[in-house]
């Protein structure tokens, strides 16, 4: 068989370089790299609509999530409200800089960068604006896509809780729901987010 | 039917980084650059073996201390109790909170230890050029890029049991020197995954079917 060396129909697996021939595939498969089984492409999730729409609820959760407290303790006749934000302003006021930054960036930082990153490309790609930004923006928004860390705040939250739950009376407040959400949609919008396709029409759209 | 796989280096294409683009490789020159997002693109990231063996060493340098020294301490009305991370797990144990302290324990002993290790023999087998159970060993860099972060839910917990504490009337929580340690070696660890270019251990494999 010989191998077809038309550069427009060739693709590497970006995980083991392996050389492979361009496949368009139906709605609803999936391809995967036949040597080391990375995902190449999920075409069901293909609309850049759907990208936006839950981005735009993520923006909308997201304050509510990190300013509202998420768990109130009741310790002595003392009701005390904790919400992200705050957790973060006590690591600077304890004089513990260093793990604030890193809480502050993983938590507070990362998810909104992301969001703001991805809500800009979607308009601009829907519209069909023209940007030199875009690439930039979309390769800033995979670079920081393994630092985000809500999930990991998720089961803090319910270890801490379960370590605090024989000194004080706790109580999950609204910010607890709101954050739920974000990490939800949070999880939807990388489920559903095509990076081949977008990347696709980012080419189209600068030239 | 029996194919020879090729990867898209040996046939002169290289593929960017970034945003998988496919490209002739120029040999003449280190990198070049890809057309459509603009970042550098090396056929392999350069010295990848040699930064992700330094970042790692320097990750397992840090755990050690990051241990053996304590975590946190806990004053309760003049009750003050001093932990290292191993001792904060046999706390937890001995309070009945057994399934607390197997996730603390797997998230910040387990993980971060049989990451260092898996990440370690990965690079050996790269330079080794050991060519056996290569599947084995890539579906293990996913899962350690996976689980890397998981690390860091303990200093997640002693951040809001701070926040916590700041109120409290008689309770106080300091944090001692192994925190940002231990956070430094997570943040290392997950370094040194990323430093590593996955295209590597694919590298001595060839022959496919």
């Amino acid at each position: 068989m010989p191998l077809p060396l038309n550069i427009d129909k060739l693709m590497a697996c970006p995980d083991c370089d392996l050389l492979i021939e361009k496949v368009n595939i139906a709605d609803g498969y999936v391809s995967e790299c036949p040597r080391c089984h990375f995902i190449l492409e999920h075409p069901t999730r293909s609309s850049i609509r759907n990208d936006f729409m839950c981005v735009f609820m993520g923006l909308l959760v997201y304050f509510p999530a990190i300013f509202l407290p998420f768990m109130s303790l009741t310790m002595l006749d003392e009701t005390v409200y904790l919400s992200l934000v705050s957790c973060v302003v006590s690591l600077f006021e304890t004089a513990n800089g260093g793990l604030a930054v890193v809480v502050m960036f993983t938590l507070l930082c990362v998810p909104l960068l992301q969001m703001v990153l991805l809500i800009f490309i979607t308009t601009r790609l829907h519209h069909k604006q023209k940007s030199c930004y875009l690439a930039l923006s979309f390769k800033c928004y995979n670079l920081l896509n393994t630092w985000g860390m809500l999930d990991i705040f998720m089961l803090s939250i319910i270890v801490a809780a379960i370590k605090l739950r024989d000194d004080a009376e706790l109580n999950a407040e609204l910010g607890l729901y709101a954050f739920i959400l974000l990490l939800l949609i949070n999880a939807l919008q990388m489920q559903l987010l095509n990076k081949p396709l977008l990347w696709r029409s980012i080419e189209r759209h600068e030239n | 039917m029996k194919t020879k796989a090729y990867s898209a280096l040996e046939k002169g294409y290289v593929c960017c980084r970034q945003c998988h683009k496919i490209a002739v490789y120029q040999i003449d020159s280190d990198y070049q650059e890809c057309s459509r997002c603009q970042s550098k693109i090396y056929p392999r990231i350069p010295n990848s073996i040699m930064r992700s063996w330094v970042l790692l060493l320097s990750g397992f340098l840090l755990y050690i201390p990051a241990n053996i020294l304590p975590i946190m301490s806990v004053n309760k009305g003049g009750d003050v109790r001093i932990d290292t991370i191993m001792s904060g797990i046999i706390h937890l144990m001995h309070i009945d909170m057994l399934p607390i302290a197997i996730i603390v324990f797997v998230a910040s002993i387990l993980v971060p230890l049989l990451k260092m290790l898996a990440l370690a023999w990965i690079l050996m087998a790269i330079q080794l050029k050991w060519r056996l159970q290569t599947h084995g060993r890539a579906k293990m860099y996913h899962m350690l890029e996976f689980i890397g972060r998981w690390s860091m839910l303990d200093i997640f917990v002693i951040s809001i049991l701070l926040g916590i504490v700041k109120f409290h009337p008689i309770a106080s929580v300091d944090l001692m020197p192994a925190a940002l340690l231990f956070e430094i070696v997570v943040i290392l660890t997950m370094l040194a995954a990323i430093m590593l270019d996955s295209r590597l251990i694919w590298q001595e494999v060839i022959d496919n079917d």
